[in-house]
């Protein structure tokens, strides 16, 4: 139970964050939709701290939701970094 | 779903819920009494009962700038409005108008039995500068807490939505009421978890997407979706003010329909001087603030935000800012929510109940500690607030005049922290019986205390056509008439319910036997 509330706690943010942060990139027209995906970041970042009490024990969530976030974040930098995602301002 | 998942989501509902549950009574315990803070605002400082002459609104500005030259950079001007007939302007936190002679005058707030109530709901009472961001990880937990009490509910949801079963097992009609309540006014809980998330924590959460997802740009995106207009920079340039009643007139050519409340000037006597007017427009939306953003020493007009072209980032956001609010539908929506929030603050209250009974050993005398101390700090946090607010009350009749907003906080916190330490220094069901007799009476009193202080009978007041005051005078019986029941069965129960309990009054037989002895 300690190792799953701390994945929660820890890694649901930064997660979340990722979530959100990249379908808010993907999306065609970020000045207008980027807010409301700021919003929706409420529901996801709860959703995900609820996802990881799903997991059969609490190493297995950090190692899944510790994975996911690194692996991520890299990907993301790659892909701005490459130009395939941009920001649009 | 499996046994072992459902055990771990009743898990985390309860401890989230416990750490949560305490501040959330308060919030909405303060924030159900701060949905009518119009009404309380006339009703904690009387209206001067002659009309107060209308001036111009530059005058003011003109008198401002000229005593005080740094109000410049920034000040707020408050049109005069049904609860506060005088114009105010307002800079660094002071406050100034004209007196009844017309001359300039710096002023305090004669009471703040409002904003002490409303500051009390977002900060729990903790201090002003870090309380709200407690709150706002209570936010998150409250959400949490509504998303694993979902799960565990949804399997036996048709079965128990509408019981209520009200018999011997004290524990199964507890669990009924506090299933009852939260699952029918769930999208009022769900509404009120977001929107506060997003009031409380909604800056500072922009940080991480600021730095990790937009590399710095992300203010650029979104800033014009948040705010009307940026704060101006000084050009260095000077340039008369265009006369506030001018730059009014022309707001409302652009925004038709816009009654103006609030104007807020930066850089006033700088060519670049800014005037964002606020105020709102009846188009039958949630949201109906609009906003007009001027140059002020041109006239020019820089932005109009009307309701109708709003962004759907604005939208969104102004629509969950008006939801919590709860100012788009006049008293009905009071009303409503009223009552959903004090059906929240017993949902928190009833949360705690339940996991005393449920730690509750039934076949022993002696009960575990835990749930001993639980009792306690549930009764001493939760009464002590109740007690507290109409203590506020009180103390806005009774405290001398002049040093009112001292006397009012001082009042809420000596008894909220006498409760909790009262709590604690009795047997939970002494404490209980005690706690809620201290709220009737002190409730019971905010009428009286009106009426020897304006010398205003209520039952009058209403031929007067003043309906707050008698508004308030029924709730206040009504509440302590309820506080007065509780107590009565709170009693009751130690005397005469199941002895196996923190809130039972009998003794265990050990200690009858050791007193016989004695004797």
């Amino acid at each position: 139970m300690w190792g799953k509330s701390t994945a929660a706690a820890f890694l649901g943010l930064p997660l979340s964050v990722l979530i959100v942060g990249l379908a808010a990139l993907l999306s065609s027209d970020q000045a207008t939709t980027t807010l409301p995906w700021l919003m929706v970041f409420f529901l996801v970042w709860i959703a995900v701290m609820t996802g990881a009490f799903l997991f059969k024990t609490g190493l297995r969530a950090w190692l899944w939701m510790g994975g996911l976030t690194l692996a991520g974040y890299t990907a993301l930098h790659f892909l701005k970094a490459s130009g395939l995602i941009r920001i649009a301002a | 779903m499996k046994a072992a998942t459902l055990r771990t989501f009743i898990a985390v509902h309860t401890w989230v819920g416990l750490v949560a549950g305490f501040f959330l009574f308060i919030a909405f315990y303060a924030g159900s009494v701060t949905l009518f803070h119009e009404e309380l605002h006339a009703w904690e400082t009387p209206l001067p009962q002659t009309a107060v002459p209308q001036r111009d609104p530059q005058t003011l500005i003109d008198a401002v700038l000229l005593a005080h030259p740094k109000a410049k950079e920034a000040f707020y001007l408050r049109m005069p409005s049904k609860s506060e007939p005088q114009m105010v302007l307002e800079f660094d936190e002071r406050h100034f108008r004209f007196d009844a002679s017309g001359k300039l005058e710096e002023f305090h707030e004669r009471s703040q039995l409002v904003d002490f109530i409303y500051r009390l709901h977002y900060t729990a009472g903790l201090p002003n500068s870090w309380g709200i961001y407690v709150l706002g990880v209570v936010c998150i937990l409250y959400g949490l807490a509504l998303a694993s009490g979902v799960i565990i509910y949804a399997p036996s949801f048709f079965k128990d939505l509408f019981a209520l079963r009200i018999g011997k097992n004290i524990k199964r009609m507890w669990q009924d009421a506090h299933n009852a309540i939260g699952i029918l006014s769930l999208p009022f809980h769900l509404m009120y978890a977001w929107s506060s998330a997003v009031l409380a924590l909604g800056i500072i959460l922009l940080a991480p997407f600021q730095y990790m997802i937009f590399d710095g740009k992300l203010l650029q995106l979104v800033g014009a979706d948040i705010n009307a207009a940026a704060p101006p920079k000084a050009s260095g340039v000077a340039a008369p003010l265009i006369p506030a009643a001018q730059l009014l007139a022309e707001a409302q050519r652009v925004a038709p329909g816009i009654e103006i409340e609030t104007m807020v000037y930066r850089q006033a006597g700088d060519a670049n001087a800014q005037l964002q007017a606020y105020g709102p427009i009846h188009q039958k939306t949630v949201a109906s603030i609009g906003a007009v953003v001027l140059n002020a020493s041109s006239g020019k007009v820089q932005r109009v935000m009307m309701p109708e072209n709003y962004s759907p980032g604005t939208r969104f956001l102004r629509t969950l800012q008006m939801l919590h609010f709860g100012s788009f539908g006049d008293a009905a929506v009071q009303w409503m929510y009223f009552v959903l929030g004090m059906a929240g603050a017993f949902l928190f209250y009833s949360g705690n109940l339940l996991w005393i009974e449920a730690r509750r050993k039934r076949q022993k005398l002696v009960q575990p500690r835990s749930g001993k101390l639980m009792a306690q700090a549930t009764l001493g946090v939760c009464l002590g607030c109740v007690a507290g607010v109409s203590a506020v009350f009180l103390a806005n009749k009774l405290g001398p005049a002049g040093q009112l907003p001292l006397w009012e906080s001082r009042s809420y916190y000596s008894v909220f922290f006498g409760c909790v330490l009262w709590a604690f220094a009795r047997p939970p069901a002494r404490a209980a019986h005690e706690l809620l007799m201290l709220c009737a009476a002190l409730t019971l009193a905010v009428p009286f205390a009106h009426w020897w202080n304006t010398g205003l009978n209520p039952l009058l007041a209403l031929l007067h056509g003043d309906g707050v005051v008698t508004v308030v005078a029924v709730l206040s019986l009504l509440f302590a008439a309820l506080y007065w029941k509780m107590a009565r069965a709170a009693l009751h129960r130690g005397r005469h319910g199941d002895p196996h309990s923190v809130w039972s009054l009998q003794l265990p037989p050990s200690s009858v036997g050791a007193m016989q002895q004695a004797a």
